[in-house]
C-alpha cells in the first residue's frame, strides 16, 4: 500500500509540474530573454510549473477545462 | 465444378456472378483472396521499425553535443514516435513470426523495442489491442472506444481531454487489463512511465529541459494524437456497428495511404489480421467487390473499379 501510494505521489500532476515543467519554463524564460522583475528564471519557472499543477491536481486537467 | 469452384479457379469477379454463389462458396472465395496476402514475413516492417528507433535514439546525442539543432530534431523526432506505433502493431498480430515460428524471437523484439519512443509496454498495447479486437466498437468492453467522437474537431478535443489527469484513458487500457486476468501486466506500464518522466525529470534538472520537451515529451503527445486519429477514430467511425463486416469502415484520405497510415484499408486489417500492412491496399482492392456484397462501408472506395 506503501508503495501504491509512492507511486500515486510520484505520478501526480504537482511531482510533474515542479520535476518537469518547472525548469522547463525556467528555460523558454531564459532562452526568450524575458526581463525579471525579481528573482531567477528558475524561481519563477517553479512558480509556473507548481501552480500548473496543483490546478492539474485540484481539477484534473492541465486546461483548465475538466474531461466530461 | 460449381460456380464457387470456378470462381476460385479464374476469378473474374462481376458483381452479379458473386451475388449467385452460396454462401459457403463466398466465404471459401473470400478466404481464398485473403490467404494470397498472409503467411509473408514483412521485412519493411521490421527494417522500419529498427532503422526508426536508431535514429530516435541518435537525436538525443547529435543535439546535446550540438551536431544538430533541436529545431531540425523535433519534426524528425516527431516522426519517430508517430512511426513506432505499426511495427509493434504488426508483432501484436504475430504477422512477422507466429508462436513456434524459428522467427518468433523477431516478432517479439520488433514489438518491444519498436514502441520505446512512444513510452508504452508492448504486452499492454498487445492485449488490450487484442480486447479491441474482439469488442470493437463495444462501450464498455473496447478499449478504444472513448475515441468515438462525432466528426474531426470533436475527436481533437476529446483526445486532449481524454489524456487529463482526470481523463479515461488510461483507466479504459487498465480495466481491459483486468478484465481478461492480466493486470500483473500493469507493470511494464509502471516501468515505462518510471523511465519516461526519470528521462525528462533527469534531463530537465541537468539543463536539458527544452531538449526532453522537443524530443520526447511534445512529440509524444503530437504522435499519440496523430495515432488516435488514424488507427482508432477515423476508421471506425461513426463506430455504431459491431458485427464482422460493419466494425470498420473504408476511407479515401485527403492526405494519402503513406500519411495516413495505411489505415484506409483497415476493413482487412479486422477482417484478417494476418495480412501485413503492407499487403492491405492490394488485399483490400482485390476483396472489394465481396466485402460490397457483405454490407461493409468502403467509403470512397465504392466509386473505384
Amino acid at each position: 500500500m506503501q508503495i501504491f501510494n509512492f507511486v500515486k505521489v510520484l505520478f501526480s500532476p504537482i511531482v510533474f509540474g515542479l520535476g518537469f515543467i518547472g525548469p522547463l519554463s525556467a528555460e523558454i524564460i531564459t532562452a526568450l530573454e524575458i526581463a525579471l522583475p525579481i528573482g531567477a528564471p528558475l524561481y519563477w519557472g517553479l512558480l509556473i510549473g507548481g501552480l500548473l499543477g496543483l490546478m492539474a491536481q485540484v481539477r484534473g486537467s492541465w486546461i483548465w477545462v475538466k474531461p466530461s | 465444378m460449381d460456380l464457387g469452384e470456378a470462381l476460385m479457379n479464374n476469378p473474374a469477379m462481376t458483381k452479379e456472378a458473386l451475388l449467385a454463389l452460396s454462401p459457403d462458396a463466398l466465404d471459401a472465395l473470400e478466404r481464398k483472396i485473403a490467404g494470397k496476402y498472409m503467411h509473408r514475413v514483412p521485412w519493411g516492417a521490421v527494417a522500419w521499425a529498427l532503422s526508426n528507433l536508431m535514429v530516435w535514439l541518435s537525436l538525443w546525442p547529435l543535439v546535446l553535443f550540438d551536431y544538430l539543432s533541436i529545431w531540425v530534431a523535433f519534426p524528425i523526432a516527431v516522426l519517430n514516435v508517430a512511426l513506432s506505433y505499426l511495427p509493434s502493431h504488426e508483432a501484436q498480430h504475430s504477422i512477422i513470426a507466429r508462436e513456434g515460428h524459428p522467427l518468433r524471437w523477431l516478432n517479439e523484439l520488433v514489438g518491444h523495442l519498436s514502441v520505446i519512443p512512444f513510452a508504452q509496454p508492448y504486452r499492454v498495447l498487445k492485449n488490450t489491442h487484442m480486447e479491441h479486437h474482439a469488442h470493437s466498437n463495444h462501450p464498455e468492453l473496447d478499449p478504444d472506444y472513448a475515441v468515438h467522437a462525432k466528426d474531426d474537431w470533436a475527436f481533437l478535443k476529446n483526445s486532449i481531454l481524454r489524456r487529463q489527469p482526470a481523463g479515461p484513458a488510461q483507466k479504459a487500457y487498465g480495466d481491459a487489463m483486468a478484465r481478461i486476468g492480466k493486470s500483473h501486466m500493469l507493470i511494464d506500464a509502471l516501468l515505462f512511465n518510471l523511465v519516461f518522466i526519470g528521462v525528462l525529470f533527469t534531463m530537465a534538472w541537468t539543463g536539458h529541459a527544452i531538449e526532453a520537451a522537443l524530443l520526447w515529451w511534445l512529440p509524444r503527445h503530437i504522435a499519440q494524437t496523430y495515432i488516435q486519429y488514424y488507427l482508432s477514430w477515423a476508421p471506425h467511425h461513426p463506430g455504431n456497428r459491431q458485427e464482422r463486416y460493419g466494425q470498420t469502415r473504408g476511407f479515401k484520405s485527403k492526405v494519402g495511404n503513406l500519411l495516413s497510415m495505411g489505415m484506409q484499408y483497415h476493413i482487412v486489417h479486422h477482417l484478417y489480421p494476418r495480412i501485413p500492412l503492407s499487403s492491405t491496399p492490394a488485399a483490400f482492392h482485390e476483396l472489394k467487390p465481396i466485402l460490397e456484397i457483405r454490407g461493409c462501408d468502403v467509403g470512397g472506395w465504392a466509386e473505384t473499379p
